[in-house]
Parts: C-alpha cells; sequence; structure tokens
C-alpha cells in the first residue's frame, strides 16, 4: 500500500467514523426499529363495548395488524385501573383459546392494549345466521361442530380455572370463532380471581394473586350478562366461584344447541327466573331438532340452581360432551344398561352387525346340520329294513329280473329307433350320428343284442357304410351281402349314383329292406348332396309304393317341373308304411304339376298327402 | 433479515479456529501491511520490523482463540497494546534503549495511551485506505476523481468548473461513491474488527 494512497486516506478519515453511524448496513429491520417513534398507525374503528372502543391498528414493530383497546373517550380517570387489570390479567392467561394481549401501555397517559385481531365471526354471530337458518352457516356449523367449538371453550375455561382466574362474563358475544375453526375466548373485563390455595401449586407456574390484581367485581355492583348469569350472580351477596363460570357454559351450551336464550323477556323477568331455576329444557326449546336426551341432562346439571349440584369442574362437563360426541355414555346416564349397550353398538355399528351375522350363520348351520343328521339316521333305518326285505326277495326274483332286462333292451333299442324316427327326416345326418353313438354305447355293454345290431346295421346303410357293415356283419347276413354288392357297385364315391341308388331300391326287398329305410337313405343322400338330382331313385320309390313293378309309367320331366304318371296302381306319393314320414316323396322334385293318365284317381283329394299347390291334371 | 446477519461468522472469528488455515491466511493478507506500517512509524527498519511481525502474528495466533470480547471495539484496544508491547520487547531484547533509537518525528514508546491512539488512528485509516482500493475498480475514473477531489474539500462548484461537468452530476456522482464507500468501510470493519 502506497503513501499516496494512505494521504489520501487520511483525507478521508471522517468517513471510517460515518460508518459507523450505519452499523448494520444489511439489517433493514434493525435500522427500522431504531428509527420508529410511534409504534402504531391506520388506527379504525372496530367496535364499542361496555367501557372499551377496539380499533385496527397496524403494529410498525411486528409489522401487522392487531387490536387496539382503548378506554372511550368519555371514560373517567377510575376506569383505567379497571381497564389496565382486564389486560394484565388477560396477558396472564396464556392459552391458544384465550385472546393474547400483545401490549399494554400508556398513550397520551391513557392507558391502551393491544391483542390478536379477531377475524371470522363471533358465536353470537354464527348462532343468529343459524337461528335465521342461513345455508352457508348450516353447512358449516352442524350440532358436532358447534359442540367441538363448546369443548374448546371448555378448555379456555378449565385451564383459566387452573390460574386462579373466573371469567363471569361467558356469553356467547365474547367467544370469537376464526376462519380456520379458532375459538378465542374474549373480554375478561369481569373476570375475577379467586383465592383458594388449591389453585396455586407449581413453583415455576405465574401466581396471579389478588393483591397483584384488585378485584373490582366484589364491590356489590350486579355485574355480568342477564340469561348467561348464575343465580349467585344475579343477588347481590352471592358468591362468585368456578361454579359461576360452570352454570354459563351450561347455558352457552343451550343457545349452541337452540340458537337462543336460556330465557326470554325484560332483564326482571329473566332474574327472576335465573334465581327461581325455571329453565326451558333445550329441546322443549326447539322440539323440531330431536335434540338427544343426554344433552338435556347435561344442561341440567351445569344449571343447576345449586352451585353444589353442578358439575365440580370444566373438565367433568367437557368430560360429558367428549363421550357424547364419541358416542360413550356421560356422567348423567349412568347406570341404564340399555342405553350402555345402545351407545356401544352406535359406536361400533359394524363390528356389531358383522357379529351377529356371523352368530346368526352359525346357528342356522348348526340347525341345518341337526336336520341333516336327523334325516339320515331315519334314512339309514329305512334303508335297512328296504334291504331285508329285498334280500329276502333277491332270489325269487332273479328269473324275473332277468327277463324284465331283456324286454328293457329290447324297449331300449325301439325308443331309440323312435327317436330317430322323429328327427331322422328333418335332419338325417346329425339324427344318424346320434342313434349310431347311442346304440355303439349300448353295444359296449351288450354286445350280443341281435335288436341292437340289427338296429346298428340298418343306421350304417342308411349312411351307405358298406365297408363298416362289410367289417363288423356276420358273411352269412342279408345285409352283409347288401354292403358287399352295392360297395363294389358304388366304387370309390362316398354315394352311390342315381341309378345305382334306384337300383338298391328296385333289390331292396330281396335283402328284406324296408321302404322307410329306403325313404331315410334317400332323405340322408340328399342332404350331403342337395344339388345333385336323385329323380331316378326317387321315382322308383314312387314305383315300389304303388307297388308297381314298371318303372315306365312314372316318367318326370325336370324342364317343365311336370310328373306323369299313367299306372293303374296309382294312388299314393306318400305311403311307405310304418315308421316311413308320411311326407310326399315329391317334396324332392321341383315339382308343379302332376298329370295322371288313366289311373283310377278322379279328383285330386284321393291322392294322400299331396301338398297344396301341385296342379292336378286328370286324363282318362 | 439477510443471511449475514444471522448466520455468517466474521474473520475474526473464523481465525479463532486454528483448523480454518483459510481464515487464518486472510487475517494477515489484511494485517500485515498494517503492521508493517506502524513499525515503520515507529522507525523500524525492514529486516527489523519483519521479525517484529512475525513476533505479533505468532502471539496473535496463540491468542485468538481464547480471545473473547464483549464489546465491538475491544480487539482494537487489545492489538494496539500488542503491537506496542511487542516492539518494546523487541527493543529491550536488541539492547536498544527506548529513547536513543528514535528521532524527533516518532513518539515515546513509554506514553501508552499516545501509542494506543496512533495505532488505531492508523487503523483506521489502513481501513479507509482498503476500502478505496476495494472500490476504485466499480467506479468511473471520473467518478473517483470527483470524489477524491470532495474529499480534499474542494466545493462541488469547483470541481465541476474544473472537470467541466454539471454541478448537479458531480454531486450525484461524489455521493454515490461516498455512500459506497461507508458500505465498504462498513463491511470491512465487520469482517476485520467484530467478534
Amino acid at each position: 500500500m502506497d503513501d499516496e494512497l494512505r494521504d489520501l486516506a487520511r483525507g478521508m478519515k471522517h468517513l471510517y467514523e460515518e460508518s459507523k453511524t450505519i452499523p448494520h448496513a444489511n439489517a433493514p429491520i434493525y435500522n427500522e426499529l431504531g428509527d420508529l417513534v410511534k409504534q402504531y398507525s391506520n388506527k379504525t374503528f372496530l367496535n364499542e363495548g361496555g367501557m372499551k372502543t377496539i380499533y385496527k391498528v397496524f403494529d410498525k414493530k411486528t409489522d401487522r395488524y392487531v387490536a387496539m383497546a382503548e378506554l372511550h373517550d368519555d371514560a373517567s380517570d377510575e376506569l383505567y385501573e379497571i381497564f389496565l387489570r382486564e389486560a394484565r390479567l388477560t396477558a396472564k392467561l396464556e392459552h391458544p383459546n384465550i385472546i393474547s394481549v400483545h401490549d399494554i401501555g400508556l398513550s397520551e397517559d391513557k392507558p391502551f392494549f393491544t391483542m390478536d385481531l379477531k377475524v371470522g365471526d363471533s358465536l353470537r354471530d354464527i348462532l343468529r345466521k343459524l337461528a335465521e337458518r342461513d345455508e352457508e352457516y348450516q353447512k358449516n356449523y352442524p350440532l358436532n361442530v358447534l359442540l367441538e367449538i363448546f369443548n374448546k371453550i371448555c378448555d379456555a375455561m378449565d385451564y383459566a380455572h387452573s390460574r386462579g382466574v373466573i371469567h363471569l362474563d361467558l356469553k356467547p358475544d365474547n367467544i370469537q370463532i376464526g376462519l380456520h375453526g379458532e375459538v378465542l375466548v374474549c373480554d375478561w373485563g369481569l373476570a375475577k380471581i379467586v383465592t383458594e390455595p388449591e389453585f396455586y401449586s407449581g413453583e415455576n407456574e405465574v401466581k396471579l394473586s389478588p393483591d397483584l390484581l384488585y378485584s373490582m367485581t366484589q364491590n356489590g355492583e350486579l355485574k355480568g350478562t342477564p340469561g348467561y348469569m348464575a343465580p349467585e350472580q344475579a343477588s347481590l351477596d352471592g358468591v362468585k366461584t368456578e361454579s359461576t363460570d360452570i352454570y354459563a357454559l351450561g347455558c352457552l351450551l343451550f343457545s349452541i344447541l337452540t340458537y337462543q336464550s336460556t330465557v326470554n323477556g325484560s332483564i326482571e323477568e329473566v332474574l327472576k327466573a335465573t334465581k327461581l331455576g325455571n329453565l326451558r329444557l333445550p329441546s322443549k326449546a326447539i322440539p323440531e331438532k330431536f335434540l338427544p336426551q343426554t344433552l338435556d341432562h347435561i344442561f341440567k346439571k351445569a344449571t343447576s340452581l345449586k352451585a353444589e349440584e353442578r358439575y365440580p369442574s370444566v373438565k367433568a362437563l367437557k368430560r360429558d360432551i367428549s363421550n357424547f360426541l364419541a358416542g360413550y355414555s356421560t356422567s348423567v346416564d349412568k347406570g341404564y344398561f340399555f342405553r350402555e349397550a345402545a351407545l356401544f353398538f352406535k359406536r361400533n355399528q359394524t363390528a356389531c352387525l358383522t357379529g351377529f351375522s356371523l352368530i346368526f350363520i352359525m346357528f342356522v348351520v348348526t340347525l341345518l346340520f341337526v336336520f341333516n343328521l336327523n334325516r339320515r339316521i331315519t334314512e339309514a333305518d329305512t334303508a335297512k329294513i328296504i334291504a331285508n326285505h329285498l334280500s329276502q326277495k333277491f332270489l325269487g326274483d332273479q328269473q324275473a329280473a332277468k327277463n324284465r332286462y331283456s324286454q328293457l333292451s329290447r324297449d331300449f333299442v325301439l325308443e331309440t329307433d323312435k327317436f330317430l324316427n322323429l328327427s331322422v327326416y328333418s335332419k338325417p345326418h346329425e339324427s344318424i350320428k346320434v342313434a349310431l353313438h347311442t346304440i355303439d354305447e349300448y353295444l359296449k355293454e351288450n354286445p350280443e343284442n341281435e335288436l341292437a345290431l340289427d338296429f346298428r346295421y340298418n343306421c350304417l346303410l342308411i349312411k351307405q357304410d358298406f365297408d363298416e357293415i362289410i367289417n363288423s356283419a356276420s358273411r352269412t347276413s342279408k345285409i352283409y351281402r347288401l354292403a358287399k354288392r352295392y360297395a363294389e357297385i358304388r366304387g370309390s364315391q362316398k354315394f352311390l349314383s342315381e341309378d345305382n341308388l334306384a337300383l338298391l331300391f328296385k333289390e331292396a326287398h330281396l335283402f328284406n329292406v324296408e321302404l322307410s329305410t329306403l325313404e331315410r337313405m334317400l332323405c340322408y343322400q340328399n342332404a350331403a348332396q342337395p344339388r345333385k338330382t336323385l329323380d331316378g331313385a326317387i321315382l322308383r320309390l314312387l314305383c315300389i309304393a304303388n307297388k308297381d313293378s314298371k318303372k315306365d309309367f312314372y316318367k318326370f320331366s325336370s324342364k317343365t317341373q311336370t310328373l306323369s304318371i299313367s299306372s293303374p296302381n296309382f294312388h299314393t306319393v306318400s305311403n311307405l308304411g310304418t315308421n316311413a314320414s308320411n311326407l310326399p316323396l315329391t317334396r324332392f322334385l321341383k315339382l308343379e304339376n302332376i298329370i295322371l293318365t288313366g289311373t283310377k284317381i278322379t279328383t285330386p283329394e284321393q291322392i294322400e298327402n299331396l301338398p297344396k299347390g301341385i296342379k292336378v291334371v286328370l286324363k282318362p | 433479515m439477510t443471511e449475514r446477519w444471522n448466520t455468517r461468522k466474521t474473520l475474526l472469528q473464523r481465525a479463532q479456529d486454528k483448523n480454518d488455515s483459510e481464515a487464518w491466511n486472510d487475517f494477515v493478507f489484511y494485517y500485515r501491511d498494517f503492521l508493517k506500517m506502524v513499525l515503520v512509524k515507529m522507525n523500524f527498519n525492514a529486516t527489523e520490523s519483519e521479525d517484529v511481525i512475525q513476533e505479533i502474528l505468532l502471539k496473535l495466533w496463540k491468542a485468538l482463540p481464547n480471545f473473547s470480547t464483549e464489546g465491538k471495539a475491544k480487539f482494537r484496544t487489545w492489538l494496539s497494546r500488542l503491537i506496542r508491547n511487542s516492539a518494546i520487547d523487541y527493543l529491550r531484547k536488541h539492547h536498544k534503549t527506548e529513547s536513543t533509537e528514535f528521532d524527533e518525528k516518532s513518539f515515546d514508546l513509554a506514553e501508552e495511551p499516545d501509542v494506543s491512539q496512533y495505532i488505531q488512528d492508523e487503523w483506521e485509516v489502513h481501513i479507509v485506505a482498503l476500502a478505496l482500493n476495494e472500490i476504485a475498480p466499480l467506479f468511473s475514473e471520473k467518478a473517483m476523481i470527483v470524489f477524491k477531489m470532495a474529499m480534499k474539500s474542494k466545493s462541488t462548484a469547483d470541481i465541476a468548473k474544473e472537470l467541466d461537468i454539471t454541478e448537479n452530476s458531480a454531486l450525484k456522482l461524489k455521493n454515490r461513491v461516498k455512500h459506497r464507500m461507508v458500505q465498504e468501510i462498513n463491511s470491512l470493519r465487520e469482517k476485520l474488527e467484530y467478534f
């Protein structure tokens, strides 16, 4: 550092001194506090009470708005002490539900104190809105919320009593409810310090002694608010204790439940009613709300005429409210078993219902089990008797059973055949498949049953499954020979050709094949090859049905859709004997006209089962 | 409230920690020049003053961790006493009598209040010089010239005339630099004087 710089610095050494005047350049709050002359500004009127006026002021030191209480301008000097006493007393009470005093002081020789700026409504505003049935308030303040608020008031009072302070002016106007549910007990202007020694315990507690704070409410004047005042407060010589606050809490409870004051009328009437203890019950005051009886009891106990009959402490009162809210029994309804049980049920509805259901289910299950057991025993007895009876009968019946069995087998096959009959004409493939399956199952058990075997071969023939017949039928049987012959004729095709089928029909009687079977074959093949014409076979079958040996009598032109018949034997288009469908064979032809020449038929009606819509021409 | 106000340790507080070598180096950086200057004023030659500075720094290093103070200005007083005592010790050790070696310009080391006052005055000059050095790069040359002229008690009117600027802007420049100077001095003091 050179001398020149130093000389220069020496020349401005006074700056060093100057810098001391801004000791904390980066501490604006510090500097601001140092500069502050007037702490409170922006004073605006908020409210007016019995002896004081409340303003909203800006506290420059803490940089926020607070409420400032001052005595009325015309207040006499005697009130100064009372006013300051309230401030000091409130300041000693540090509780979340008791309004906090921030500052006490004199402004131009007039006392003032500042406290929390109350945001929100007073309980009185809320109750009034509720009485007016304001929907917003009804939504925000249902009974249980109001009772929670009441509980917080109880907390505050419990605390105050523990510090030896009684409020003596509890009423809805003095309870402030914040926007977020904060509850503040305000206006401790009438509060009094009680002197019982048991309230002074613990060394570190701040003790309030009556010497410190001059008790102003003991001076024989009537103080309090009628309707919330205890009888002892309403008379001049009454002794005021914690019970007095408990009475007021009872009245507060009444207001919370009914949105009304305990007694209505002039101050004299109210005082008289208070002294006589003529208080309405909450449920009577507002019958439409169906208030639970428990709350009536709590109210009655809290506002008993005699202080010793009231709740012994705020805690006891609060405990009852809490118990009521939580669904437990309260001190006022102890001893009623059913009430206790009902409350228990209410508290534990789900668990109780589940329990009951389980017990019921178990009961029913047990009952069913016992019934079942009984039935089984009876059944077993019966079965024994029957078994004895049967075993005796058994030997004698053996032969009869055998006969019966063969009869049953026969019946079974016939039934299967009947079943097949029902559907084979409309759904030949499916019916044959089912019938074959059924009979195969049966043959597994009774491989020798001839009736069943015949039935099977019949089905196979309808299917034209000649190979299977050749494989399983006896070589000497007619059906074997039929299958052998036509398997060769058919060759590698699945079905016989039109002419070969006609040939089979012609020869059928040689193999003892029934006409109904032939019709079934026709149905089956027609269903399998709906586009192929089977006219020749149909005409052959028609020929057989009319017992004609000559096929030439029957001609069909698919071009003109005309069937020409010239047989003198002709009498039917449908009669193919037992088990046949009795439907006209013409259903397989695209037929519009029938020309009959030289038949015995004289009117179209003489042709059995001829479908309508077909033109019949009779020629001699 | 600024972070600095709340939590930041001053250089002296940090230097109390023997493990914080960085703080100690800073401390030496800020104090060595000052010590040298003071010792030169006491007529110590370069070698001698270097020895005394070593002595003083060693003592400081040992004493700092245990140093505690209630007041803000105590450290300066304490330091000036330390400098004086170290100087006297050195002279005694090297058989120099206190009076013979000092010429008429220098002062009497035996007069403690005077010496302390002198050292404290020099410290203040030192701080101002440090501050001047720190802020010089932040302003235009012209601004610095205006400021220096103003500090030499030249009237604003004269300055304006001499530099051919308006009186108003001369005043503005001067105040701006001065404001910064005061801030700088303040922060240096916070750093170097306060615990």
